[in-house]
């Protein structure tokens, strides 16, 4: 018995990532003035990918590896915190989530009209 | 990786931010002070900003080493640092701390870069509040995922 | 009718074909035992309940758990215990037909 199909384990996994990524960004953006403080940037594409790729199962597989921002610009203090562009990706990434989240509501309210509807 | 983790990031950075702000006034409230806690002209002081491990226990720490990443980190202001910086000597005979040639030692203090500073430090501290409403809404977007 | 929708519960309680479910104990090739289904996914709504409540805890005590995962759980174990629910009106259904039935 499975109340979740693959693309909701995918939903859920997404969910995960965009969480992470949003932890990094706003780390990059509480070190927006620290010196020689490296950008930093989760690269989830591949680990989305495989969230909802073929056979992907319930279990979460690798994590995605957080690498140095490539968008990072180097300032004289050895920053790299650009923070307009940390807080776009911020408000996308939010946003992100919330679109994936009210998608998965939706997908559980699909589930349970589909048992509930059963009653007759 | 959870939203209390985002906040707490969040928050160090705007402590830091206060505290820089709070250093930058007080700059500012003597620019003119001659006569400082050592006698002399009132010396800038400049905060340092030292990225740090946020609410880092044993084992959190231990699972972001083992897999191969840092952990989440905030920002600490690791100290306020004087600044060495040459007192500016303005001519003004008039002064009671003037010395023989009328010169007085006045503070290392700019205060149009003060003014500058204070304004970078209060647009880093927005920047962290609009992080924090950003988890706000990750949060309530996770609850509406059950209960109906 | 009724009696048709029972034959059909395994159907309903069998996994998705999309991943096989070795939990599941085969009897013969294709046919599990009715019973043994029931009991089998009784169990895994039970575990589904345990787990919710382990990520309520988690979340409540030490907030580890991220809020999407603990609501993720609850919203599985809740749904699970719905369906089982309406297996069991459909068992008692079923049974309360034959019942009624003059041989």
């Amino acid at each position: 018995m499975r109340i979740m199909d693959a693309v909701m384990e995918g939903l859920a996994r997404a969910l995960d990532l965009r969480e992470e990524r949003q932890r990094v960004l706003t780390q990059n953006i509480a070190n927006a003035d620290t010196p020689g403080y490296r950008a930093r940037e989760l690269d989830f594409r591949q680990a989305l990918e495989a969230a909802f790729g073929e056979g992907s199962g319930t279990d979460k597989g690798p994590g995605a590896p957080i690498v140095n921002d490539p968008d990072g610009i180097l300032r004289e203090d050895g920053n790299t915190v650009d923070l307009d562009r940390q807080m776009v990706k911020l408000s996308t990434n939010a946003g992100s989530y919330r679109v994936l989240s009210r998608i998965l509501a939706r997908k559980f309210d699909m589930v349970r009209m589909a048992i509930e509807e059963s009653r007759r | 990786m959870d939203e209390n983790v985002i906040m707490a990031i969040s928050a160090s950075a705007m402590r830091a931010q206060r505290l820089r702000m709070d250093v930058i006034a007080a700059n500012l409230a003597n620019a003119e002070t001659t006569r400082g806690a050592d006698g002399g002209p009132y010396r800038r002081r400049a905060v340092v900003f030292k990225a740090e491990p946020v609410a880092a226990t044993f084992e959190g720490e231990l699972q972001a080493r083992l897999a191969g990443r840092d952990g989440p980190l905030g920002v600490r202001v690791s100290a306020v640092v004087e600044d060495r910086g040459e007192p500016r000597l303005v001519y003004d005979p008039g002064h009671p701390d003037a010395n023989a040639d009328g010169y007085v030692a006045m503070p290392n203090v700019n205060v149009l870069s003060e003014m500058v500073d204070l304004m970078n430090a209060s647009r880093a501290f927005e920047a962290n509040v609009t992080a924090v409403n950003a988890a706000k809404r990750l949060m309530e977007a996770a609850l509406e995922i059950s209960g109906r | 009718m009724k009696v048709d929708e029972v034959s059909r519960l395994d159907d309903i309680l069998r996994p998705a074909s999309s991943q096989p479910q070795p939990a599941l104990p085969e009897k013969a090739p294709g046919r599990t035992s009715f019973a043994d289904l029931l009991k089998s996914s009784l169990e895994e709504v039970n575990s589904l309940q345990q787990e919710a409540d382990r990520a309520i805890r988690e979340l409540a005590t030490t907030g580890k758990t991220s809020l999407h995962d603990t609501m993720i759980a609850l919203e599985r174990a809740d749904l699970s215990f719905r369906l089982m629910m309406q297996v069991r009106n459909k068992i008692v259904e079923a049974y309360q037909e034959i019942m009624r039935m003059t041989v």
